[in-house]
């Protein structure tokens, strides 16, 4: 009789194994190997987390794709949601043969330093902290407090009331760093500013830059106290600050929102496009093809690399026309940056 | 005793083939062949460095696991394992950095904090169930979110050494951190963590604890009936407490091989879903030692074996998928296997009494 019930259980398993079997036998997409293409071109692979975050992620994989339609190489994309398997990936691009390695976020800074070894793969490390220092690895950092000061003066430019907010995703010194740029910025304006600040999760919390429920939360108490420029430095939360920005303009107070790392601009519903008043640019995707383009030419150089104002590493957005009116003390001041005349702590 | 055996083998099979078919589906309906993405990942998987990782990465999976089934054998349900290891493994990582002591003190010394933290954090639930009736799904929840924010605090402004993005504690020298047990010596990063002992060490405690002692037995009465239980003269609510005292303590120990073994800090790159995985691992296991310890080997290597999709274009997302959906479907296997041992119980007993009718007929004649 236990066998009339084991067989039960064999039969309903066996179903479900054949069905998989079934289905696996389908024909689909085949996964293609790097022998489909050209094996003596050279191989590089970039190592990075999830798009999809309309900002740093996005940028990057945009850098990328942008260099496989212009330049000849392989690509290698490893891509993980895991934040556990760094080294993992940097060793399978070795094992890969890949010529560069292209790691984006500074996780990547230790199992690059602890990799000593790599004779035949080259090492990029995107967006590392200024003054690290990773041998036979080329570093590339990010000056966001420049353009951050930037926008920050077109937001007490902009400002009627007197009063600008930052939104931050997450509160960690990377985007503290945005914060201190933005508010030297307004300051510099107007000393008498009041800029309010908000991170939308503590420290270690990364759920700050993926809910743009909270932004929109953060955006609607922040407008509603005074202030009629908001600074998003959140990621994807960054949507609900800009949706905000919308839906509590009335005819009295018109409510501005700044973007972060891409040009929002360009990003957000038309509906939305009129109160977006610039966007800090960070051109990640700028750092990833040039250092694709410096490896297969033979000159990507070890040692650090600063994307800045002076090399239009950082900037700002100029999409809607909406700052023009204040482009001259902008430039001024980007000039008296690059020219080392205005000096922007980071909190770096 | 073949029928317990396999009846506990089955459960797990049904659920790993569901996700199977899961997957599948996902791969097949995105356009993918399902075959070659399997083979692609079979392949790398098997490599002795592929293995090596999924066997370290097993171990905070099996920790995690062990935790919560030491829980769930008295039917409470800690699904704050989550923020026991996080606090836990700040205060390892400042223990281990900062004690003044050689390496065979200092790394006990380590593990008992984490310990101690664990229960400490685990504390609050238990208490508040058994004094207020609250649920303690409910409150661990809520302790999670405590934990975050504490750590972050504590983190930022306390223990915070060295600048830069990533914010971590003191590094941890290597009179503080975990020696390798063995290195195998074939290619790169080929060596097993020492954390593999502490791991069948808990293992074998868990075992005996919950199997061959009285206090195990007493948790297992107290789960199934707590009125029983407690005519039986068996005091549920210190039960309830020290089940999770000891569910808290093994947490503590989840984020430690990260912390002594990886980073050699507490920083941002401590994983925070091993939790959710580890509980996978406890549930695919049914919540014995050795169940589990396949459990947590088993998705290891697949998200060790699903690191390589992006190399053939597939998306890498697929070791997400059959890791959520192995949480389904070992709810569902769980549920299938007892529904099947209850009937096969019943039909032996019917049969049982039927050969005993049988017999008295035989002997009246």
């Amino acid at each position: 009789m236990s066998r009339i019930h084991s067989s039960r259980l064999f039969a309903v398993g066996g179903l479900v194994l054949a069905a998989s079997l079934a289905l696996t036998a389908c024909s689909g997409k085949t996964a293609t190997t790097g022998a489909s293409t050209d094996p003596d071109l050279p191989k590089v692979a970039m190592l990075y987390g999830t798009t999809g975050d309309f900002s740093f992620m996005d940028s990057a994989y945009k850098g990328f794709t942008d260099a496989q339609d212009s330049l000849d190489f392989t690509p290698i994309d490893l891509s993980s949601p895991n934040t556990d398997d760094y080294q993992d990936r940097l060793d399978l691009a070795i094992s890969e043969g890949a010529g560069l390695a292209i790691g984006i976020g500074f996780q990547y800074a230790t199992p690059m330093e602890q990799t000593t070894d790599h004779p035949d793969t080259q090492f990029v490390a995107v967006d590392i902290d200024k003054g690290t220092v990773i041998p036979d690895t080329t570093t590339i950092s990010f000056a966001a407090e420049q353009s951050s000061y930037l926008v920050g003066m077109a937001a007490a430019l902009a400002s009627k009331t007197g009063h600008v907010g930052f939104i931050g995703g997450v509160d960690q010194p990377s985007i503290q760093n945005f914060f201190v740029g933005f508010e030297a910025g307004a300051t510099s304006v107007d000393p008498n500013i009041t800029v309010d600040s908000t991170y939308l999760a503590p420290l270690g919390d990364f759920t700050g830059f993926s809910d743009p429920t909270k932004g929109k939360e953060a955006a609607a108490s922040m407008y509603s106290s005074g202030a009629d420029v908001i600074y998003a430095a959140a990621g994807g939360s960054g949507q609900g600050v800009y949706e905000q920005a919308a839906a509590s303009s009335t005819d009295a107070q018109k409510n501005w929102a700044i973007g972060v790392d891409g040009d929002v601009y360009e990003q957000v519903d038309d509906s939305i496009k009129p109160y977006i008043l610039t966007s800090a640019i960070k051109n990640v995707n700028v750092a990833v093809e040039d250092s694709i383009k410096a490896f297969l030419d033979g000159t990507l150089e070890e040692g650090e690399q600063d994307f800045d104002l002076s090399n239009d590493g950082v900037g700002y957005s100029t999409s809607g026309g909406f700052v023009d009116q204040y482009s001259e003390q902008l430039e001024k001041a980007k000039a008296d940056i690059i020219a080392g005349t205005i000096t922007v702590t980071s909190a770096l | 005793m073949t029928r317990r055996i396999l009846l506990t083998i089955a459960g797990p099979v049904v659920s790993v083939l569901l996700a199977l078919l899961v997957t599948t589906l996902f791969l097949t309906f995105g356009g993918y062949s399902a075959a070659s993405a399997y083979e692609v990942m079979w392949n790398y998987g098997i490599e002795p460095a592929s293995l090596v990782s999924a066997l370290n990465n097993a171990v905070p999976l099996y920790l995690a696991g062990i935790a919560a089934a030491f829980a769930l054998r008295m039917g409470l349900f800690n699904i704050g394992v989550d923020g026991q290891y996080r606090v836990a493994a700040l205060a390892g990582a400042v223990v281990a950095a900062n004690l003044p002591l050689p390496l065979y003190l200092r790394l006990p010394i380590t593990l008992l904090v984490c310990c101690l933290v664990g229960a400490l954090w685990a504390l609050v639930p238990a208490l508040l169930r058994v004094y207020r009736g609250v649920s303690e799904v409910i409150t661990s929840i809520l302790m999670n979110a405590i934990a975050t924010t504490v750590v972050a605090i504590l983190l930022a402004n306390v223990f915070r050494s060295g600048g830069g993005q990533n914010t971590g504690t003191a590094i941890i020298g290597a009179d503080g951190a975990m020696p390798a047990l063995v290195d195998l010596g074939i290619g790169n990063r080929t060596s097993i963590s020492g954390f593999l002992v502490l791991a069948i060490v808990v293992g074998i405690v868990f075992y005996l604890i919950q199997y061959r002692t009285t206090f195990g037995f007493t948790l297992q009465v107290a789960a199934k009936s707590p009125e029983a239980a407690e005519s039986a003269g068996i005091k549920v609510n210190r039960r309830i407490i020290w089940a999770m005292l000891g569910s808290g303590a093994i947490a503590g120990l989840v984020g430690l091989p990260h912390v002594l073994g990886v980073a050699f800090r507490f920083d941002g790159t401590l994983p925070t879903d091993l939790m959710f995985t580890g509980l996978a691992a406890a549930l695919l296991g049914r919540s014995h030692p050795i169940g589990v310890a396949v459990g947590a080997f088993v998705l290891a290597f697949v998200e060790r074996s699903s690191q390589v999709l992006g190399l053939v274009q597939l998306p890498t997302e697929v070791g997400s998928v059959f890791m959520a959906v192995i949480l389904l479907s070992s709810a569902i296997g769980y549920w299938f296997t007892d529904k099947a041992d209850r009937r096969l119980a019943l039909w032996n007993a019917i049969r049982g009494r039927r050969r005993a009718g049988a017999q008295t007929v035989e002997a009246s004649s």
